[in-house]
């Protein structure tokens, strides 16, 4: 009879350890596999929402705009974006643009300030970068050239207005004068990042660039690449600028413009640690099970040393044993794992509205996302680490001589 | 009983016998219950320091407002205001407490190219603060890092560090504030930077700005009004008790509400119970494989001891003596792993609490509400490190139960039997 | 006293069913040195581990000291066990992580005795034996007739009236298995124990003063000698 069949009939003999030693290594793969499903779901959603709605992959703006940031300096806009749209369009790099007013605003209620962030949206070339008729809850989206706005839903709470109301906002134009604006309220929407839906509402660019006096400038535009270079797509992006004679202009990627990926880069040393820590309490139990298998047989073992098995062969024997219980707890592990975070991929998990005390871009609601590339890792890392494990024991039963092994 | 130190001994002296196996799942308890301590740790010590910025700069242990404006705070309503704060803070002094009125109000901030680098402005938070007293109350006054306070009288204020670098702003330079005034007409202050402060808390570092109350009432016509009154309480963080007492002092007080520490730190405390959550979900996870090692262990152990154990019910060993033997291996096991594990962790909570994690040169440009200068910080929470060994023990030992009640299912004489 | 009354015992081993005693008839006075011999498979085991109670009979009464076996609660056999009797094992089952002195104080100890008592008897106990300072050693440093004296100290450590021994000198020399023989017959002597042993070695049996045969579960022969 092959080695392996011998294997295969004794993981089948002694039913109970083998479904704790299973249930050991699938307990730590699906654990594992769960952990980096949340982590992909997360980077996920921390990249969709950044690269929609804060930095694009590479964001430009006006060289002085980004130094002065947080001074609210909307006098340093892009101009002459359309060229600029058109110039970038025609790079092999780039997707899609998206040209953005940003209005910092207030609109004063009885006596109270309800600041509120508008973003303008070239309508038409928005849907190339990205669906925007996902976030309407209610209503619709507005249309170009109409003093209209779909506002997040807690804002409009806020400020009491419903569809077919107006509101009107207190902003600064380019001149740093004051100006106010009057919108009609078209829709209502659900933003994925709850610090959106509770501040910001979306208008026509042309409005938005109407209302402050942009004078054809925009505040920055938001560049889409494949998303598999961004460094490059910014060199490329900045060496275009200078053929044009931009300098003025500012190239900077996501990994630096986004508060949500300072998260990440905090966020994947720390799941990494706990994938170890699952592995290694994995493995001692392996070990542990192995040892047991080679301790309760030593009878055997000296019965099938003394018919002249040798000790690799035995090795073999318990090795195989080992590897497949690894490899069975393995795959069934990353099912498990993968199956329920498809679950949760679909139902999502709700931190309801903690997460909007952090700016990082991660939306309330998380969906775990399954690639099968982790899978594959994590399958392929497991049963490693559970075969290394019982290649330990496994040499024991080779060194036990026969006489000591048949007294047993 | 007696027999209980025999059954003890005996249960030690039998994990002798297996030593690396016992090392092995020792070693693996003592891995989850050492990160256990450590997450626990970082958790505590990052709620504890938030809870602790949070009081000691923004809201003391117990503040006093008009019904209804804690809800309405962020938009600082200015027609919800405390009228009589003198009566507030003198009732709460004559029983001893400290006590300082702030009104807080959202206004722009307007900066002028020269001495400013560039022309601009900001949404921002103000407070106007009592120059005498404020320091009982809050850390804030004594964290000034450049120029001073300004006077009660003087037109002055105070930003944070964090803001002046972003404003590129210094003391002495002139800034425009413009709000409204209670009744909600425009209004407009010149001020001067009197000092740049510099507190551990990010939040008022980024955002807040400080001047002298009479200022504010002058200018905000606030006719004597404040919007807050806060105190603080004997001990470290405001026990209940101690936030009742106020409530009793301000009985007779008309049109306030007193806010106790929990109620303004609810939304810290909600991040924190989700936090909890992920390390309980992580804790359940660690502790199931480590059941299933144990009782592996165990099991393994129990069947290599078939006959000594039959040995043991034929001479009239009770099963429940023989249960407890087991129970106490194990549970040795898992008091050993425990103690390595403490040991593990309280090396991983003192690098913590001495050196710390510093995550802040990645938080460099993230704007968080959290109270955390990016700095993880542990705390040494002895009770957590007792509980983590205690359990780690207990469950050790009832994973032990299941191997011993297969053997215990069999007569005395299949165990006896000399097949196996 | 003994007495055992029309016992049929069957059990399973494996798939096949083993009528191993067939109404057996017997009784035991007080204080006597009886073997009960026969080939394997005879039954004596089954008979022994019937009267040590640690097995009940599917037919037939047995009865120590009065107290009928059959009906008993488990525990109350346990109790039984505990304080009326003791086991000599063929292969000396000690605990080989105990002492020589430890595995002999082992059953006081669960009985809550107080360690100065424990330790006089055991020591007086171990000294009859002649394992007179050797009470340190554990059990993989004992030879196998000391080992085995060892299960004797320990069987009469709580003064049992019965001791069950189950081929004691199995794994004996001959020589050895007869001084073993020898002091056990001494402890019946000193103590009135009664003994009780399966064997099919005939020096055991000639050293008993009374011998039961038996045979595919029947007893065949019944011959008392006198001492």
């Amino acid at each position: 009879m092959k080695l392996h069949r011998i294997a295969l009939r004794n993981v089948f003999r002694n039913g109970r350890r083998s479904v704790l030693s299973l249930t050991a290594v699938a307990v730590a793969a699906m654990s594992i596999t769960l952990l980096f499903s949340v982590l992909a779901g997360i980077q996920d959603d921390v990249r969709h929402n950044s690269w929609n709605f804060d930095s694009g992959e590479v964001r430009i703006r006006h060289g002085m705009y980004d130094e002065y940031e947080y001074l609210n300096p909307v006098q340093y806009m892009v101009d002459d974006h359309e060229s600029l749209v058109t110039a970038l369009l025609d790079m092999d790099e780039v997707e899609a643009v998206s040209p953005r007013v940003s209005i910092a605003g207030v609109t004063i209620q009885n006596s109270r300030e309800i600041a509120s962030f508008g973003m303008g949206f070239d309508l038409e070339r928005e849907r190339d970068f990205q669906d925007l008729s996902s976030l309407v809850a209610s209503g619709r989206l507005p249309e170009a050239g109409r003093n209209e706005a779909i506002v997040g839903f807690r804002l409009a709470r806020e400020l009491g207005i419903e569809i077919g109301d107006s509101f009107t906002v207190l902003t600064q134009t380019r001149a740093r004068a004051s100006n106010a604006f009057t919108l009609d309220v078209v829709g209502l929407a659900d933003f994925p990042l709850g610090a959106l839906s509770s501040s910001a509402y979306i208008l026509p660019l042309d409005r938005a660039q109407h209302f402050v006096r942009s004078q054809g400038g925009v505040t920055e535009l938001l560049v889409k690449g494949g998303g598999r270079d961004t460094e490059g797509l910014q060199a490329a992006i900045e060496e275009r600028f200078a053929t044009l004679g931009r300098d003025e202009l500012n190239a900077t990627p996501w990994t630096v413009a986004s508060g949500g990926y300072a998260y990440l880069q905090m966020a994947g040393p720390i799941y990494s640690m706990f994938a170890l820590v699952f592995f290694v309490l994995g493995s001692t139990v392996i070990i542990n099970t192995t040892m047991m298998t080679v301790h309760e047989r030593t009878r055997e073992i000296g019965t099938l040393s003394a018919l002249g098995m040798k000790g690799r062969d035995l090795v073999r024997l318990f090795f195989t044993e080992g590897a497949v219980l690894g490899l069975a707890g393995s795959a069934l592990g990353v099912l498990i794992g993968a199956a329920i975070a498809l679950v949760l991929g679909r139902v999502g998990i709700d931190f309801g509205t903690s997460m909007e005390l952090i700016d990082m871009d991660i939306s309330n609601v998380l969906y775990p996302a399954v690639n099968a590339g982790t899978l594959v890792f994590v399958f392929a890392y497991s049963s490693v680490i559970a075969t290394a494990a019982s290649f330990l024991p496994s040499r024991r039963a080779a060194k036990l001589s026969p006489v000591d092994a048949l007294r047993g | 009983m007696r027999s209980r130190g025999f059954l003890l001994r005996l249960a030690v002296k039998n994990l002798t016998r297996y030593g690396r196996r016992t090392v092995i799942t020792a070693l693996a308890i003592a891995a989850g219950v050492g990160i256990y301590i450590a997450m626990d740790s970082a958790i505590a010590g990052f709620a504890g320091e938030s809870d602790r910025l949070y009081a000691g700069y923004e809201t003391g242990d117990v503040a006093v407002t008009a019904p209804g404006y804690w809800e309405e705070r962020q938009r600082f309503p200015l027609d919800r205001l405390v009228a009589d704060p003198q009566a507030v803070i003198d009732t709460l002094r004559a029983d001893g407490l400290s006590a300082t009125p702030r009104t807080a109000f959202s206004g722009e901030l307007v900066v002028r190219y020269d001495p400013f680098p560039e022309d601009g402005s900001l949404q921002a938070m103000f407070y106007g603060i009592d120059m005498d007293r404020d320091a009982d109350v809050f850390g804030l006054l004594g964290s000034i890092e450049q120029g001073r306070a300004p006077d009660a009288g003087e037109d002055g204020l105070l930003i944070g560090r964090s803001l002046a670098d972003r404003l590129g702003a210094e003391v002495g330079f002139p800034v425009t504030v413009t709000t409204r005034t209670r009744d909600g007409f425009h209004q407009l202050m010149d001020l001067e930077i009197t000092g740049i402060f510099q507190t551990p808390n990010p939040v008022i570092n980024r955002r807040a700005m400080y001047m002298p109350i009479g200022l504010v009432d002058t200018v905000l016509e606030m006719q004597g009004a404040v919007t807050h009154v806060h105190t603080v309480l004997p001990g470290n963080l405001p026990a209940d008790a101690d936030y009742r007492r106020v409530e009793r002092l301000l009985a007779d007080v008309d049109g306030v509400e007193v806010l106790s520490f929990e109620v303004m730190n609810q939304e810290m405390a909600e991040i924190m119970e989700i936090e909890d959550n992920a390390l309980q979900i992580i804790l359940f996870l660690l502790g199931i494989i480590a059941v299933v090692g144990i009782s592996n262990t165990m099991l393994m152990a129990v069947l290599e001891r078939e006959r000594e154990i039959g040995m043991m019910r034929a001479v009239g060993v009770r099963n429940s003596e023989i249960r407890r033997m087991f129970f106490y291996e194990a549970g040795a096991i898992g008091l050993a792993g425990s103690v390595v594990g403490i040991a593990l962790g309280s090396v991983l909570v003192w690098l913590l609490v001495n050196i710390g994690l510093d995550y802040g040169f990645l938080l460099d440009g993230v704007d968080m509400d959290f109270r955390w200068d990016g700095v993880l910080v542990g705390v040494w929470n002895v009770p957590t490190m007792g509980y983590a060994a205690v359990g780690a023990s207990l469950v050790a030992g009832l994973a032990s139960m299941v191997p011993v009640r297969r053997i215990l299912k069999k007569t005395v004489t299949a165990t006896l039997r000399d097949d196996h | 006293m003994i007495t055992a009354q029309g016992v049929h015992k069957h059990y399973v081993d494996g798939e096949t069913e083993v009528h191993a005693l067939r109404g057996v008839d017997l009784t035991i006075d007080a204080g006597e040195f009886i073997s009960i011999a026969g080939p394997s498979g005879s039954g004596k085991s089954t008979l022994l581990n019937l009267i040590g109670c640690l097995d009940s009979a599917d037919e037939g009464e047995i009865s120590i000291n009065g107290t009928k076996v059959a009906g008993q609660k488990v525990a109350a056999l346990v109790e039984l066990r505990r304080q009326n009797i003791g086991f000599v094992f063929q292969s000396f089952n000690l605990i080989p992580v105990l002492t020589a002195y430890e595995n002999v104080a082992m059953a006081l100890s669960l009985l809550g005795t107080p360690d100065a008592e424990i330790r006089e008897r055991v020591m007086s106990l171990l000294r009859d034996v002649g394992l007179e300072g050797m009470e340190h050693r554990r059990p993989s440093r004992l030879s196998g007739g000391q080992q085995q004296r060892v299960a004797v100290a320990r069987a009469l450590i709580k003064d049992p009236a019965i001791v069950l021994a189950d081929e004691p000198t199995a794994n004996l020399d001959s020589e050895t298995g007869e001084q073993l023989l020898k002091l056990m017959k001494d402890m019946n002597r000193s103590r009135g124990t009664t003994f009780v042993f399966s064997t099919h070695d005939q020096m055991v049996m000639d050293y008993a003063d009374r011998l039961c045969r038996l045979h595919d579960g029947e007893i065949t022969h019944d011959e008392r000698r006198s001492a």
